[in-house]
């Protein structure tokens, strides 16, 4: 089926201070998905569900019009001039929120990035899209309700008060990348589920990361802001303005300090210099600001600020290539802008894929991004400079990469593809148990075999870029992709490898300090090994298990990293967030005590895209007093 | 040296106890008279007041209606309302030496305490719309509010309240507790010699005891009148079971709130030790994680020789570290633990394995294994 979609093109303080010809905020896309998409706006993998704020009944979400005759295209009843004109009636809301949720996914599922269609973390089809949840300036992903939900700071009266059928108050439904981020924590819940049980709070500010990240890439994917952003700086990158995330509520809140560099509005900004300190002297390297705050919120900017850092650097590297050979600088900057985000998402995402089952350090996942790297775009003096540019960012905001281990057993006598898809299959535990090396499975330790992957993804063949770009006429193809079609997104010069991903877990107990008493605690551990189907290579191998590593990998299974997780579990016990728990232990992170040891559930539970407000009951929807 | 005597009515859900402290060299029937709360829930069956009124009748025989103190730990009905009850139903009217009430209980508190007030009353307008909501039909998926809305009727508690500040002794024989009171204080107002107290809890800013607040979901007097018409049907192409997981997640962020004031009250329970000849026997009203976690940063929490369980056998009510504390044992010696509740009223209260695991370290005795108007007696002897 192919649909016709809406989502912002804008965060609306930006559009708004901007001054954008409001027909530019609204952005449309073209799908083609493998089924339909029902009126009400459900799909097959996604589904509208929304509630009226004020009477909590469900609203039904718009008709979907069948093709006209001799079209293929089906299009929403609501014609885009609607859109335009009244962008807060009910349906408007509905639209453009299903459609970045939509635009997020699509990104995320193409060839050039995961290459597969994403399988969610919680044991259903859908993920139920709440534009409407409720009343504060916050969104978040619910795992448990299979849900993503956005809500909305009323103004003085209720939302139900504006004229011509327009909502009152400021939604966070219409903010792309507060939608972006919230369908990313649902996208990595699904690809590293054990990350919503981690403690450690890199593990946590890893979640955070890469969300904030998803929200740059979609907008850097959105045609209408691209142009806008190009057009203002004549084709470059103005850092401040798409390092923001999230300006009108990150305005109302604030809750972040971040060391206080921040820049004001947004409730991030990923255009920082955070780094590490150094555990032992806790400096940081010249020009960088030390991240000393452990709040997952505050230590994911260290992260996302070095991929933000390496995506302009990776614009700027590009666009000086076109320069070099006399092609204006705003001429190349869209296509410059293109290969970079294409560049970067992919080497995020593809990592994420790659990661160990367990707690994860930045390491662990900057050793993740290097693999995913080396191992789709093959070496060539482009691509090792690429790669340089990493490593040194990386290294910038003392995220150690280490070595990557390599391990390269015989394989010609296995048929890997007999585990595509399989569960539980003996098969794969035969195999797994038979290269326990590979897997780096303690001895006499049970373990348990995740369901294998298997992706089609596209690698580039060892083509330089100018041959890339020679080959297609770039602005029609970037056009084509700003649409949506994901037909476009096949380079020539690249083929698909068939790729299978196994992972290993096991557990292990370890003993934590509470109040001055040692509590035992059970953690995840496990690998990643990933095998090329065809060549019967081994891609990658990934580990969370630090036996027989040196200290100064900093993996997350490392003392540093365990004192982090001690001081976060403590704290979090004191700020009541995490509860002793038995009964119903979906709402917020629990200690779940079960064969001698606690087990930590839904920790990412937390992480509202806004944390650490409080609730506030508006004037008007005050109930009478019990008389 | 005649035997400490502690009396647990079956009241069905709440509280009704009675210590019986020997009058040192008084006759065999001469009894200190300590009563700590009266009270059950008023809904359902662990609510019944016939049962909550033949328990009043037997504490009432058994003290001819004088108490030398009266503990009333916090403002919920399965603790407050049998006073009332009895005095209507029998016409018999309790008389106290003294009337101890938790400190937030005090009159003009709020008016000291801006940040507890401010909690308050937020907790306090979610339990109002969620009353709101029960009564517009909400009942049918969210059943659990009707134990938290009666216990928590800030009306019918309020009289029962007045009942015991103004009607069972002087008004200058009322006391306020805290945690911070000074131990002399606590020994001036105690109107005997053979025992004395220590305070554990409440803080004195409840403000502490407020955890926090799920987000609003749905709300206003929109909401209510709705609540009748609103059927939940799935959009078409969407699961039914999973749409309803949805629906249930918005309905338990309600009922977290809901319940919020009532953990709050909870929390705000006069926790104490009764020492006598060198005895330690420790009750903790309905005292919840919060609270506890308080009394172990004062490091106030040492092994007893009785703990009245708290909050009816929640898991709220006995976090994980009270096992190497107070119910670690006194020089070898297992501790009596006693538990006064009865099932079904709330989810999870009490909670069986919870009372497995206590009945591993120490004597369980449990109110439900008498029949309703009777109590479980417990007796101490002097230490050893």
């Amino acid at each position: 089926m192919k649909i016709r979609l809406f989502y912002p093109a804008f965060d609306p303080l930006y559009a708004a201070s901007n001054d954008i010809d409001p027909k530019f905020r609204i952005q449309g896309m073209d799908l083609t998905l493998d089924t339909a998409i029902l009126s009400g706006l459900v799909a097959e993998n996604v589904a509208l569900t929304d509630f009226d704020p004020e009477t909590g009944a469900l609203v039904a979400g718009p008709v979907i019009k069948p093709p006209a005759r001799g079209n293929v295209r089906h299009k929403l009843a609501v014609p885009r001039s609607d859109l335009i004109t009244a962008p807060k009636t009910v349906t408007a809301i509905q639209i453009l929120c299903f459609g970045t949720v939509m635009r997020t996914i699509s990104l995320l599922e193409s060839s050039r990035v995961l290459g597969r269609k994403i399988v969610w973390g919680f044991p259903g089809k859908q993920l139920f899209v709440v534009p409407r949840a409720g009343y504060q300036a916050n969104a978040f992903y619910h795992r448990a309700s299979h849900s993503v939900q956005f809500l909305l700071v009323p103004d003085e009266g209720p939302p139900s008060g504006g004229q011509n059928g327009e909502q009152l108050g400021k939604f966070t439904a219409l903010s792309p990348d507060i939608v972006a981020h919230e369908t990313a924590h649902a996208v990595i819940d699904g690809i590293a589920p054990f990350l919503y049980e981690a403690a450690t709070p890199q593990s946590l500010a890893l979640h955070e990361a890469v969300a904030d990240l998803t929200a740059l890439f979609v907008s850097l994917r959105t045609q209408n802001f691209v142009t806008h952003i190009l057009d203002k700086n004549n084709g470059a990158l103005d850092e401040d303005a798409i390092g923001q995330i999230a300006e009108e509520i990150g305005s109302l809140s604030h809750p972040k300090s971040s060391s206080g560099t921040s820049k004001p509005h947004g409730l991030r900004n990923l255009s920082n210099s955070f780094a590490l300190p150094d555990p032992e002297t806790e400096a940081v390297p010249e020009g960088m600001l030390p991240m000393f705050s452990q709040e997952p919120h505050d230590l994911s900017e260290v992260l996302s600020g070095a991929m933000f850092r390496f995506l302009v650097q990776t614009f700027e590297a590009e666009q000086k290539r076109q320069t070099d050979r006399g092609v204006a600088a705003y001429s190349s900057s869209g296509y410059s802008l293109f290969r970079a985000v294409e560049m970067t998402t992919a080497i995020v995402y593809r990592a994420l894929d790659y990661l160990p089952p367990g707690e994860i350090s930045f390491a662990d996942f900057a050793r993740a991004m290097l693999a995913a790297d080396k191992a789709f775009f093959p070496d060539s003096p482009a691509a090792a400079s690429v790669r340089d540019r990493l490593v040194c960012e990386l290294k910038r905001r003392n995220i150690k990469t280490g070595r990557q281990p390599k391990f390269q057993p015989d394989l010609s006598g296995e048929d890997l593809s007999l585990f595509a898809g399989e569960e539980n299959d003996w098969r794969v535990y035969d195999f797994v148990n038979r290269y326990k090396g590979l897997f780096r499975i303690p001895d006499n330790t049970p373990f348990r075999v995740h369901p294998p992957m298997v992706a089609g993804r596209s690698v580039a063949v060892d083509a330089s870029t100018d041959e890339i770009e020679q080959s297609q006429s770039k602005t029609a193809r970037h056009q084509r992709l700003e649409e949506g079609d994901q037909e476009a997104d096949e380079l020539p010069q690249s083929q698909i490898m068939r790729e299978l991903i196994l992972k290993v877990s096991w557990t292990k107990t370890e003993t934590i300090k509470v109040y001055g008493r040692e509590r035992r605690y059970r953690f995840m551990f496990g690998t990643t090994v990933s095998f090329d189907l065809d060549k019967k290579l081994v891609i990658l191998q990934l580990t969370t298990n630090s036996d027989g590593r040196p200290e100064t990998e900093d993996t997350a299974s490392q003392s540093g990293q365990r004192q982090a997780r001690a001081m976060l579990i403590n704290g979090w016990i004191d700020q009541d967030r995490l509860v002793d728990g038995t009964g119903d232990n979906s709402v917020s992170p629990t200690m779940q005590f079960r064969d001698g040891a606690y087990e930590l559930q839904n920790m990412a539970q937390r992480l509202h895209v806004a944390d650490g407000l409080d609730v506030e009951f508006p004037d008007w929807a005050k109930p009478e007093e019990e008389a | 040296m005649r035997d400490l005597e502690i009396h647990a009515y079956n009241v069905g859900f709440g509280d009704a106890i009675l210590i019986r402290i020997p009058v040192e060299g008084g006759g065999e029937n001469d009894y200190r008279k300590v009563l700590i709360d009266c009270g059950n829930s008023l809904t359902k069956e662990g609510g019944n007041d016939d049962n909550l009124l033949l328990a009043m009748e037997a504490i009432y025989a058994l003290t001819d209606g004088v108490l030398d103190l009266y503990i009333m730990t916090h403002e919920h009905m399965d603790h407050v309302q049998g006073l009332q009850l009895l005095k209507k139903r029998s016409n018999k009217a309790f008389s106290a030496n003294r009337v101890w009430m938790t400190g937030s209980s005090q009159p003009g508190y709020y008016d000291t305490h801006e940040n507890a007030r401010k909690r308050f009353d937020l907790a306090k307008d979610f339990l109002n719309i969620a009353g709101d909501l029960y009564k517009g039909g909400l009942a049918l998926r969210l059943p659990e509010l009707e134990t938290i809305l009666a216990v928590n009727n800030p009306r019918k508690t309020a009289d029962c309240v007045h009942l015991i500040r103004e009607e069972l002794t002087h008004a200058d024989k009322v006391s306020y507790l805290n945690v911070d009171m000074d131990q002399n204080d606590v020994d001036a107002i105690t109107p005997f010699d053979e025992a004395w107290f220590s305070i554990l809890a409440p803080e004195e800013d409840t403000s502490a005891y407020y955890g926090r607040m799920q987000h609003l979901s749905f709300a206003g007097p929109a909401a209510a009148a709705a609540v009748t018409e609103t059927v939940h049907q799935p959009p078409p192409g969407v699961s039914l079971s999973e749409f309803n997981q949805l629906v249930a997640a918005r309905d338990r962020g309600l009922a977290a709130n809901a319940l919020m004031i009532d953990k709050a009250a909870n929390n705000s329970s006069i926790v104490f030790v009764l020492h006598w000849q060198g005895r330690k026997l420790m009750f903790s009203a309905d005292a919840e994680e919060k609270s506890w976690h308080f009394m172990r940063n004062r490091d106030l929490l040492e092994p007893v020789d009785f703990l009245k369980i708290s909050h009816h056998g929640s898991h709220n009510g006995t976090p994980d570290h009270l096992f190497d504390t107070v119910l670690a044992g006194r020089d070898g010696a297992r501790p009596i633990a006693l538990v006064s509740t009865f099932p079904g009223q709330y989810n999870g209260v009490p909670l069986d394995d919870l009372l497995d695991k206590i009945a591993t370290v120490a004597d369980l005795r449990d109110t439900r294994d008498v029949h309703v108007g009777e109590a479980v007696v417990v007796t101490f002897p002097p230490w050893r």
